[in-house]
């Protein structure tokens, strides 16, 4: 689990890479807020041990 | 002319010729166009297709064609569904104007095949997602119980129409309660069933993976008969599985003897969000069923709040696959709320989307295990009814817990149902859950409980006091 050091540069990375180069400084704080809700949301799901070893429900078939 | 409230009476109105599709139709478009500015459930009217399909039904009648109970019967489409008698706007501006242009989706293709009349396309949550955004032009859902409060999302419109009364029953989608939620808020009956039983084709997509096109209606039974004709595999869409149809409306005997029921009471029944009325009520319905026979265990199952961050992490990065050329382009084009939800999904990893389908596969297990032992599960729709909107955020969405989601994250049919009214006469609801592809025997309960009460039955006054 990675704590990042500087919310704000990690957000705005991740948008600018999605091409979300636009916004305003009022809407990327929107995303640099909720971003510790998201990230611990996910960082709950590597916790529970009973799926360290799980397949996951996307598995392809070449049939 | 009193107006039927339910699609089973209007089928026998029709057949003993208390009214015509053409008169019944009429008299439902005449109170949606009188409704619709206070309530804006609807963004266009399709009335010339509407009374064409009606007097096509009246017709078929009289040469003794029947194909069945929804034949002349109004139904009204979220506006995410194609038609091809009327544009498709995903409640926004920026889905392209040729997207659905002209064609049926299949559920719609399903039920013109049944006779259904289609008389409009309803008011939704942009995209399935978010909330209503007054600086659009479109309607503002307002809930016909008090138009202040919430209509709850994404399918909005279709809950106000149904519990309005505007039409007889109408098409929901459920990514992860869009159809319950509104339900539940609207004081009706809608039915997420089982993922692949229904063809999403033609439907614009939020989570590949959790999607879904459900019957709303005033009843369980109302539900079974769209059902019906809805569910089948479609070679259209890859999801679909080639499970036969059982015949639902058969399958609603009143009886609920010896059914099993679980209800979990960790994180459903629990916790400082949960209002009081709303746990009374739905206790009190399990009271109902268990009166009529069913046995009811209380059970305890793990991780429901990590199932609820699965299935948003799920929902959000599918959407943002789908939605990011136009993020990028367009970000001012959508609705500020949605575009803020649906860029959620580019700030987790594909590591992160994985580690939600892994512990998706995880939990499916668990809930197999509980089905097991048991036939259904009971808990309520939504922690509260409906709130004042502007007590409401995407920020607060971000953290509420979610009673519905979980049950897309596991594919299994969820049926959302009145258990009564508040006292502050806002509807309650509570979500009976089954085993996948056994909408028969959740449908059942839902009737049973239904046969039982007459919450189905209220009204809003808004909608009642008007004659039409």
């Amino acid at each position: 689990m990675t704590e990042p050091t500087d919310t704000e540069t990690t957000v705005r990375a991740l948008l600018n890479a999605a091409g979300m180069t636009t916004l305003t400084d009022e809407q990327v704080q929107i995303f640099v807020r909720a971003y510790p809700t998201l990230r611990t949301a996910a960082d709950r799901l590597y916790a529970v041990p009973e799926v360290r070893y799980e397949q996951p429900a996307v598995i392809f078939s070449a049939r | 002319m009193e107006l039927p409230v339910t699609i089973k009476d209007a089928a026998v109105g029709l057949r003993s010729h208390a009214f015509t599709s053409t008169e019944l139709t009429g008299a439902l478009l005449e109170k949606a166009h009188a409704l619709n500015p206070t309530l804006g459930a609807v963004i266009t009217f399709i009335e010339d297709g509407a009374l064409s399909a009606a007097a096509q039904a009246d017709a078929d009648f009289a040469s003794g064609t029947d194909h069945g109970p929804l034949q002349g019967i109004p139904l009204a489409v979220k506006d995410i569904i194609a038609t091809a008698d009327a544009p498709t706007t995903a409640n926004g501006l920026v889905l392209d104007p040729a997207w659905g242009a002209g064609y049926d989706a299949t559920v719609i293709e399903k039920l013109r095949a049944a006779g259904a009349v289609i008389a409009a396309k309803l008011v939704l949550n942009e995209f399935a997602i978010g909330q209503p955004d007054p600086d659009k032009p479109f309607p503002m859902p307002q809930n016909p119980w008090d138009l202040p409060r919430s209509a709850s999302g994404s399918s909005s419109g279709t809950g106000i129409a149904v519990s309005a009364g505007l039409v007889l029953g109408g098409l929901g989608t459920d990514t992860g309660g869009s159809t319950r939620g509104p339900s539940s808020f609207n004081g009706i009956t809608g039915l997420k069933q089982t993922f692949g039983r229904v063809s999403k084709w033609g439907c614009v997509p939020l989570g590949y993976s959790l999607d879904h096109i459900n019957p709303m209606a005033r009843t369980a039974y109302d539900c079974a008969l769209m059902l019906q004709v809805m569910a089948g595999y479609d070679p259209k869409d890859p999801t679909t599985v080639d499970v036969p149809v059982p015949d639902y409306a058969a399958a609603l005997t009143g009886d609920v003897k010896g059914l099993k029921i679980g209800v979990p009471t960790s994180y459903f029944l629990d916790g400082p969000d949960l209002d009081p009325e709303t746990k009374a009520s739905v206790l009190a319905a399990i009271d109902v069923l268990k009166g009529a026979g069913a046995q009811v265990t209380e059970i305890t199952i793990p991780h429901l709040a990590e199932a609820k961050d699965a299935n948003q992490i799920i929902m959000f990065s599918e959407a943002a696959a789908y939605h990011r050329p136009d993020l990028g382009s367009m970000f001012d084009t959508y609705g500020k709320f949605t575009s803020q939800s649906l860029a959620r999904g580019i700030l987790w990893s594909g590591a992160d989307y994985v580690q939600a389908q892994r512990f998706r596969s995880y939990f499916k297990k668990v809930i197999q295990g509980v089905f097991e032992q048991h036939d259904l599960l009971i808990t309520p729709t939504s922690p509260s009814p409906a709130p004042l909107r502007a007590d409401m955020s995407p920020e607060k969405n971000l953290t509420a817990r979610s009673f519905t989601g979980i049950w897309n994250l596991t594919g299994l049919p969820a049926l959302a149902l009145p258990t009564g009214l508040s006292s502050g006469s806002l509807p309650l609801s509570m979500q009976i859950v089954g085993k996948p592809f056994d909408e028969a025997t959740v449908l059942r309960a839902g009737d049973a409980y239904q046969r039982l009460t007459a919450h189905h039955m209220n009204i809003p006054p808004i909608a009642a006091s008007m004659a039409v």
